[in-house]
């Protein structure tokens, strides 16, 4: 029985739910059930309440005080945009790990100012203002240390600059390569190899553009070569982030 | 109150209560009382499931954002509102360590998950309401196979085919195994309530 075919006993719809409340059918099949199924949406819940028992055994673990920080920041109404940014968790940790104050203002400043299209060669450079789709930031963290890399996306120019946040080259061999993740649970979509030092951009094209949203994940990987990997053997995760409106 | 929950116990009415008052007035002041009283609980499972804290830190912070913004989506005549809540942060998490795993290989062996490897207290010293009591017996009684194959389950996310490629065994035998523990467990705890 899979869990697109509807059982016929109420032993067996047990069952089946509690294989979707385990996700033992994968996010997708849970997801469905609870859209198009009300009953097995009731039979899942009532194993989710079931099994909550698991979750209540693990020892109570406060988090970090400086999470309710970064959350209040961004549950209120904030004055300015680039306020946001630094209210980021992920961002005070990009800072704290130092080297990457003067990659951020490089990175971001140059990136304000622009021709307007159309405007006389001589004319001066204007603020480029996101009318309708604000930039997005993302700070690729590692498991452990400092970030990585730092990534900007430009919806306006469909352009992602993404610049190495350490101060020396990393130890070891390899090409870092850089997957968007759609969501951050979809399929990784191959944006090509990075520079390790210094700047990298990437020009997104309009087919892969829907998926560069706030909130889907950029990941690094380290590959042996320059070409793309075939998707059982990727390398392994070196850093990851989320894009966050700036 | 709704009828529905007037059986739940003073906790889970005070988080439904926060919760109304977030999603109605989008109450900061309830926001942090309903994040005090549940973030330590929240970030045992997430930290747990992923095994780093600065990750489940991450984590932790989408899974309260989500609670801020679909608070208005939770109806308390359905769920109680630490397993909605519980659900949202297992599956954030979750699908966290999906992501993770499909440029990495899995950390953990399979063989190696069992109760005692999941930090959980001893059955006589850590639970305290009858039901939770109930779940941690039945899960006791299964078959060790069976036990471990639910609990990574639960706790390593790891789906039906992964389990089966884990094992080296045939995709129908994981599925036969898993589901005969899942009948039993059923079945220990209808006996129970």
């Amino acid at each position: 029985m899979t869990a697109d075919q509807k059982p016929f006993g109420s032993e067996e719809q047990s069952i089946l739910a509690a294989e979707l409340a385990l996700g033992l059918h994968g996010r997708e099949a849970y997801e469905a059930a609870r859209r198009d199924d009300p009953e097995l949406r009731l039979a899942v819940e009532a194993w989710e309440d079931d099994l909550v028992g698991l979750a209540n055994d693990l020892p109570p673990r406060p988090p970090d005080p400086r999470l309710w920080d970064a959350l209040r920041a961004q549950i209120e109404p904030r004055p300015s945009l680039p306020r946001r940014l630094f209210d980021s968790l992920a961002l005070w940790r990009l800072f704290a790990g130092g080297a990457v104050a003067a990659c951020l203002a490089l990175l971001l400043l140059p990136r304000t100012v622009a021709p307007v299209p159309g405007a006389r060669p001589d004319a001066p450079p204007s603020i480029v203002q996101a009318t309708s789709a604000p930039p997005l930031v993302a700070s690729l963290l590692p498991r452990e240390g400092s970030a990585l890399y730092l990534g900007v996306y430009n919806p306006q120019t469909r352009q992602l600059v993404v610049v190495s946040a350490q101060a020396e080259p990393l130890p070891g061999s390899g090409t870092h390569r850089l997957w968007m993740v759609p969501d951050d649970v979809g399929e990784p979509v191959d944006l090509g190899p990075l520079r390790i030092a210094g700047e990298t951009i990437i020009a997104i094209d309009a087919a892969l553009a829907s998926g560069m949203t706030a909130g889907s994940g950029l990941v690094v990987t380290l590959e042996p070569g320059d070409t793309p990997p075939a998707r059982e053997e990727r390398g392994d995760v070196l850093a990851h982030g989320k894009l966050r409106v700036f | 109150m709704t009828p529905e929950n007037q059986d739940w116990d003073p906790f889970q009415q005070k988080i439904a209560t926060l919760l109304a008052r977030v999603a109605g007035a989008r109450d900061r002041a309830a926001f942090l009382q309903l994040y005090q009283l549940t973030a330590p609980r929240l970030n045992a499972l997430v930290t747990r499931i992923l095994r780093d804290e600065r990750l489940a830190e991450d984590v932790l912070q989408e899974v309260y954002l989500n609670i801020w913004n679909r608070s208005q989506s939770y109806s308390s005549t359905r769920a109680k509102p630490m397993t909605w809540m519980i659900a949202i942060a297992r599956n954030r998490a979750i699908d966290r360590l999906r992501l993770n795993r499909t440029t990495a290989p899995f950390l953990t062996p399979i063989e190696d998950i069992d109760v005692a490897d999941h930090g959980l207290l001893p059955l006589d010293a850590m639970l305290e309401h009858e039901k939770g009591q109930a779940l941690r017996s039945c899960i006791e009684a299964l078959e060790e196979r069976q036990r471990g194959m639910i609990m990574a389950a639960f706790y390593e996310g790891f789906t039906y085919d992964d389990l089966a490629k884990r094992r080296g065994v045939p995709l129908s035998t994981m599925k036969s195994w898993i589901r005969r523990g899942l009948a039993k467990l059923r079945q220990c705890l209808d006996q129970r309530q």
